[in-house]
């Protein structure tokens, strides 16, 4: 009786399930539209709320379909029918697979396919995708439309549960003093969202059944509140153990083992810049060494401790997690071996003026991860345009201002964490300086789930160099014969280090 | 017996709704579940159907215990409440052509005839029919598989009377081949087809017996008193909704037994004139044996 229920939630459903279908296939032609550039902007931002109509459109499908039979109460005219509750349950998830992600499944192997993805990488990237949907996101739904009668209490139940959520979250944020959860903004910060899929999961595979075998309605709606109230449980976890975490999930990388950090001045002496009117930088000089060639080290975090002689504590503080942006670095190199960087370390000028005056003990405790080469290739600089395997359908241009070339390429799954862009001659010669883009994403999950189970990631080079510290080797009478080469670059280990140096002066 | 409670309890929370209620409905028969309103009639009939789980207490149906029902059972029991929600946005004939495979026994021209009876606009959705129509329906979807036993839960309420008139009229049709198990105030209807009564009273079976055996056992009994003697205080038990009017009473004997009454009519007035008694109609029996037991549980409180 299995397709018998299907074809009567079909028969009863087809408009709303026509109207997402066909929100699919227009969100598909929407991301073509915009291409690899994201452009035209004027349609970009009607393309994300289209994005997550679409979504709510889902939502609403499933729901229906699921109460035409609804689950709570005693009133439910087909309680009383011999229909078998395994039979209704798994035609509701049938028309879960078939109805409410098929379309999605298709559109994204269309758009793949359109966008010259091929064939193989379209439909396995939307298989993976709509898998995934089907467990964090389909489920849960189908498990709040079984303790619901209507459309409005699942609405009113969402937004009760993302206000809950949020009000844990911010509690979290003050009870830290206004600092954002330890992995915000990080790599490691897919462990959140994960972790609530992961939770809304197991909450459906544990309702969905409870309500169809034994209709424990109350007992359901606990196990969403407990599932609500465990949400926020990450966002007060330790930076120490989430990266732990990460290191357990990453493969082990024995190059990383060589990997080496040193205070790097002859002297114990530290400079230092104002760094606003109440804050004052610390440059710290370290050599990294042992690191293998063309690779990326990233300091996801340093927490740092200042030592006063007599043992107390001067400043104890970390990094911020914003990568390249705040007091962290980055290391980028193409033949390995040693890099001369700068740690860089702000302090309110209270602090400064109190480590100025006196020897200091110096510990930091890096979380580190090294990103190996993961792809190369080129591509023309000008109306460049082509399947590239690690980076998928790319093209290059100059961009409105006439001053960079823009890469724009699609991918299935997610993007590359480090992208470096290079313009060349082809006839050899002098490099522009490479352009690096980085947005670290460490989750071991290659799938890209939304809007679409394509990426989009772009990079820019400039034409001239800006600094003029070199000459460009492309300038645009030889654009025809250049080339942007580009690299991708993916995690290949996380580790820790601690540096200690026993003694440092602060320069004024 | 198709249908057995025995020591049923329903509480919700912590308020009990049904208190050791039992109850036997025997196969053939039509058995009318008679209460006031409150009583624990469509509880009852909820736990039957294993809508509701019994907080204590056991119930059968067709054998099997009711916590157990599997399609197998539900196959052959029709069920109509006029709190049922039928799935509005289906037409009355798509909801049809959904049931049909789901009932092995299905009969498609008793549903024929029951929609043609019935006067069904099968191209409506449910949810636009008005509310006698919507029982209607229900109805319809609870007969053409020929159940063995049908619950029907105050199914004549709110329904104007030529609906209550077609509604009875195939119930009395279906009388006989099925096993029925009634609730409903609208007494004077079911009473053609009932052929058993119980009577629930705060969530107990008070009694239950066949419908002749409760009309021959309870009549009106009216005195015509040779004098007008007063009204002794604590008259018979048995004897309710008594009145008086100078040397006429009347009351209704629960203990009907016309070999007795005139001994006992003397013990209470003395010499009489004249006895008259009559059978009553299920209403006055219900009313008389309601009145009775609310005058009691305000006097006791």
């Amino acid at each position: 009786m299995i397709w018998h229920i299907f074809q009567k939630d079909c028969r009863q459903v087809w408009r709303l399930a026509a109207i997402v279908a066909f929100a699919h296939m227009a969100n598909a032609a929407l991301r073509l539209v915009l291409g690899p550039f994201n452009q035209p902007r004027g349609l970009v931002t009607f393309a994300e709320l289209f994005s997550v109509a679409t979504l709510l459109g889902m939502c609403a499908l499933i729901v229906a379909a699921v109460q035409e039979d609804v689950v709570p109460g005693a009133s439910q005219d087909w309680l009383i029918r011999p229909i078998r509750r395994r039979d209704l349950l798994a035609a509701k998830l049938l028309f879960v697979v078939v109805v409410a992600q098929g379309p999605a499944l298709l559109a994204d192997i269309v758009h793949g396919i359109v966008a010259g993805l091929g064939l193989g990488d379209s439909v396995s990237a939307a298989l993976s995708r709509s898998a995934v949907m089907v467990l964090v996101f389909d489920m849960p739904v189908l498990g709040l439309a079984a303790i619901s009668s209507t459309l409005v209490q699942v609405m009113g139940t969402v937004i009760g549960i993302w206000l809950a959520v949020m009000v844990g979250v911010f509690a979290g944020i003050l009870a830290r003093g206004g600092a954002p959860p330890a992995f915000a903004n990080s790599g490691i910060q897919w462990m959140t969202p994960a972790y609530w899929s992961v939770l809304a999961c197991s909450a459906a595979a544990v309702i969905i059944p409870l309500q169809y075998f034994r209709r424990a309605t109350k007992e359901s709606r606990r196990i969403v509140v407990g599932a609500v109230l465990l949400a926020p449980v990450l966002s007060v976890s330790a930076w120490t153990s989430a990266f732990a975490v990460q290191q357990q999930l990453s493969p082990h990388a024995p190059f990383a083992d060589s990997i080496r950090l040193a205070f790097a001045a002859d002297t114990s002496a530290v400079s230092s810049m104002p760094a606003g009117t109440k804050t004052r930088t610390l440059l710290v000089p370290l050599l990294v060494s042992g690191l293998p060639a063309d690779t990326v080290l990233m300091n996801d975090r340093a927490e740092i401790h200042l030592v006063a002689s007599d043992g107390a504590t001067l400043y104890r503080g970390k990094t911020t997690p914003t990568l390249g942006y705040g007091n962290d670095f980055v290391v980028r190199t193409t033949d390995g071996g040693e890099v001369r960087t700068r740690q860089q370390i702000v302090l309110p000028e209270q602090v400064y003026a109190r480590l100025r005056n006196q020897s200091v003990r110096m510990e930091i405790d890096y979380s580190l991860t090294l990103l190996e080469r993961s792809g190369a290739a080129t591509i023309p600089a000008r109306d460049g345009d082509q399947r590239m395997a690690a980076f998928g359908r790319c093209r290059s241009r100059i961009d409105d201002d006439g001053d960079e070339i823009e890469l724009g390429c699609l991918r299935s799954g997610p993007a590359p964490t480090c992208v470096s862009a290079t313009l060349e001659s082809v006839r050899g010669g002098p490099r522009n300086p490479t352009h690096w883009s980085c947005d670290p994403d460490y989750s071991p999950f290659q799938v890209h789930l939304y809007p679409a189970a394509t990426s989009r990631f772009t990079t820019s080079v400039d034409l001239t160099d800006l600094r003029e510290t070199m000459e460009p080797a492309a300038d645009r009478s030889q654009l025809d014969d250049a080339l942007v080469r580009i690299k991708s670059y993916q995690p290949a280990g996380h580790f820790t280090r601690r540096l200690v140096v026993p003694e440092i002066h602060v320069l004024p | 017996m198709l249908v057995h409670a025995d020591g049923l309890w329903k509480r919700f929370k912590g308020v009990a709704v049904l208190r050791g209620l039992t109850l036997a409905v025997p196969e053939g028969s039509t058995l009318a579940l008679v209460g006031a309103n409150g009583a624990g009639k469509t509880t009852t009939m909820k736990v039957l159907m294993n809508l509701l789980e019994p907080t204590a207490g056991t119930a059968t149906a067709l054998g099997v215990d009711t916590r157990r029902l599997s399609p197998r059972e539900l196959a052959q029991i029709g069920y109509v409440s006029e709190h049922q929600q039928l799935p509005g946005r289906m037409t009355v004939s798509a909801y049809l052509d959904y049931l049909r495979p789901f009932y092995p026994t299905w009969d498609r021209s008793l549903e024929s005839e029951i929609i043609g009876q019935f006067r069904l606009p099968t191209n409506r959705r449910i949810a636009d029919l008005s509310h006698g129509m919507r029982i209607k329906t229900a109805l319809a979807c609870a007969l053409p598989f020929r159940p063995r036993l049908l619950l029907l839960d105050e199914p004549l309420t709110g329904l104007d009377p030529l609906v209550r008139d077609e509604f009875i009229d195939r119930l009395k049709r279906q009388a006989g081949e099925t096993t029925i198990l009634v609730s409903s105030h609208e007494l004077s209807e079911i009473e053609e087809v009932t052929t058993h009564v119980a009577f629930v009273d705060r969530g107990q079976v008070t009694f239950q017996e066949g419908l002749n055996d409760l009309t021959s056992r309870v009549r009106r009994v009216t005195l015509m008193l040779a004098e007008n003697v007063p009204t002794p205080a604590g008259l018979r038990g048995e004897w309710l909704d008594v009145r008086r009017s100078g040397t006429v009473v009347s009351f209704v004997d629960t203990q009907y037994s016309a070999v007795d009454l005139p001994a006992k009519v003397a013990a209470v007035f003395g010499p009489v004139h004249r006895i008259d008694t009559e059978p009553i109609a299920l209403r006055t029996i219900y009313t008389s044996l309601a009145r009775a037991a609310r005058d009691q549980q305000e006097a006791s409180a």
